[in-house]
């Protein structure tokens, strides 16, 4: 656990002593307060919604862009050598990694919560905003953004080049984003797959409307899971392939 | 004048119960593929404990390959092998606490300074703050780097960084170190330094597994030397029995160097793969 604790700890210094997390966290705050206001001035109503049906969208983009260098350039550096012939697992290395990029998106989350103040002080008096489903927005957008950001963490550790792997990480989103659209044209029991595994569908239909299912949060933490497994085996693969 | 090779010392006997042996590294009969490439061909030698042992051999020879499977970094296709009568395979965790790695190429994090680099591999080691701080200050001492450890690894030179590398391979006090070519592309001054580093580490009864290309390397710093060339050992033995290595030519000649030795058993084709 220290392991991944100094390692986590290690990546998070490294995001913030380069302008990356803080140029990343500008647009994340500057857009998500652009699709906020629009939404709450346009419809004159206590709401973010505006900014949570955004929050998948700029994800998509942001997430490989946070994670693609996390294990690529680990490789490239030749440091990931040196961190694999030391006592630390595999699974050290990938969840430090993980934590760390997890944490920085908790950070880019909690500064939104200045959007919420801003309804609270400017529409209290007329019942101000309802909190309920922007806690369960909030928490679906963990949710999603987190499996978003194991997806990165995977397809950063199955290239050197980081670029490569925040392509790959775009893709596989996508096409799990997309997965359900297909969902008619493949009939009968894989069709009902396609449809069960669309990434977005239970936090646009469940989560943003103030529905926590807890096979919802199972589906999220499972891809979650899934993701950083196949990254740790991604990474002993190494020593035989 | 075509030289016909032949390898003439053989490899230095096994014995058993290496921990308490002196054999440090016990290699047998080793290969590795990748793909349909075989980068080692069933190397087999035996490093003893407080020797310098040297791979030699020209680019693409499998030296690379060889200390990487060693460092558990990669696995065998076939073979085994044994670091202080670890399998390097199955008690992989175990030998990865007991060896010091200085890859080929430079690893370190740029944007750190050269103390915050060896806290952070340290910290793998579970050594303690007391341990790691005294360990880091001692180190950067050896390596001449002291004065400069709270600066960013981006500003240092690239012989200020290898030395940095081989502090960071010794900071678990290892009993074998591991070092894959760690002078190239160094200045001469560096380059010094670091023999003498190395030359230090040894008195102090250290194991050391070194591969360089450079024949002058070998000569100076090591007590055993394997040539190996495509994936093969061609001549294994000390700096005197390889110079007395002699071609089956009928006009017999003396090697004058280790150099001639090197090129009558690997050919002077371009290695440029």
């Amino acid at each position: 656990m220290s392991d991944t604790a100094t390692i986590a700890g290690k990546e998070l210094r490294s995001y913030f002593t380069s302008p990356v997390a803080y140029v990343l966290t500008a647009a994340f705050l500057v857009l998500n307060g652009i699709f906020f206001a629009g939404q709450a001035i346009g419809s004159s109503t206590a709401t973010m919604d505006g900014m949570f049906r955004t929050i998948p969208v700029l994800m998509l983009l942001l997430a490989p862009i946070l994670s693609m260098r996390l294990i690529a350039e680990e490789q490239r550096s030749g440091t990931l050598e040196l961190l694999l012939t030391s006592p630390v697992s595999d699974a050290a290395v990938v969840v430090g990694k993980y934590l760390a990029v997890l944490i920085l998106y908790i950070v880019m989350l909690l500064f939104t919560l200045f959007y919420g103040l801003l309804l609270q002080l400017y529409a209290g008096s007329q019942g101000g905003p309802i909190w309920g489903p922007i806690l369960s927005s909030y928490f679906g957008a963990l949710l999603l953004g987190g499996t978003f950001l194991a997806i990165g963490v995977f397809t950063s550790s199955l290239t050197d080049n980081p670029a490569v792997g925040a392509f790959i990480a775009v893709a596989i989103t996508l096409a799990l984003w997309l997965a359900g659209n297909f969902q008619s044209v493949f009939q009968g029991a894989f069709g009902t797959f396609l449809n069960q595994i669309a990434i977005t569908d239970r936090y646009y239909n469940n989560l943003m409307v103030g529905v926590v299912a807890l096979k919802d949060v199972i589906y999220y933490l499972s891809l979650i899971v899934i993701f950083l497994f196949m990254a740790i085996q991604s990474l002993g693969s190494r020593r035989w392939r | 004048m075509a030289v016909t090779q032949q390898v003439v010392v053989a490899p230095r006997t096994l014995t058993s119960t290496p921990e308490t042996g002196s054999d440090v590294v016990k290699v047998n009969g080793i290969t590795r593929s990748f793909g349909k490439i075989e980068a080692v061909r069933g190397i087999s030698f035996t490093i003893t404990r407080g020797e310098i042992f040297g791979l030699l051999g020209p680019n693409g020879a499998g030296k690379s390959t060889t200390i990487n499977m060693i460092a558990t970094y990669l696995r065998p296709s076939s073979g085994s092998i044994s670091v202080l009568g670890l399998d390097t395979v199955r008690q992989a965790q175990q030998v990865k606490e007991r060896i010091g790695v200085v890859p080929q190429e430079i690893a370190l994090y740029n944007d750190l300074t050269a103390i915050e680099n060896l806290n952070f591999f340290a910290q793998m080691y579970d050594l303690g703050e007391p341990m790691i701080q005294k360990r880091a200050k001692e180190l950067l001492d050896l390596m001449g780097l002291y004065e400069r450890r709270n600066d960013a690894v981006k500003t240092y030179s690239g012989g200020m960084k290898r030395r940095l590398n081989i502090a960071v391979g010794l900071m678990n006090n290892p009993d074998l170190l591991l070092l894959d070519e760690p002078t190239v592309g160094v200045d001469p001054q560096s380059r010094e330094a670091i023999f003498e580093n190395i030359e230090g580490l040894k008195k102090n009864g250290l194991t050391i597994l070194y591969t360089t290309q450079y024949m002058e390397e070998a000569e100076r710093l090591c007590d055993h030397i394997a040539i190996i060339d495509e994936g093969k050992v061609v001549a294994i033995g000390t700096l005197e029995q390889l110079l007395a290595l002699r071609t089956t030519q009928v006009e017999v000649q003396r090697p004058r160097g280790l150099a001639e030795v090197f090129l009558q058993l690997t050919g002077k084709q371009l290695r440029d793969n």
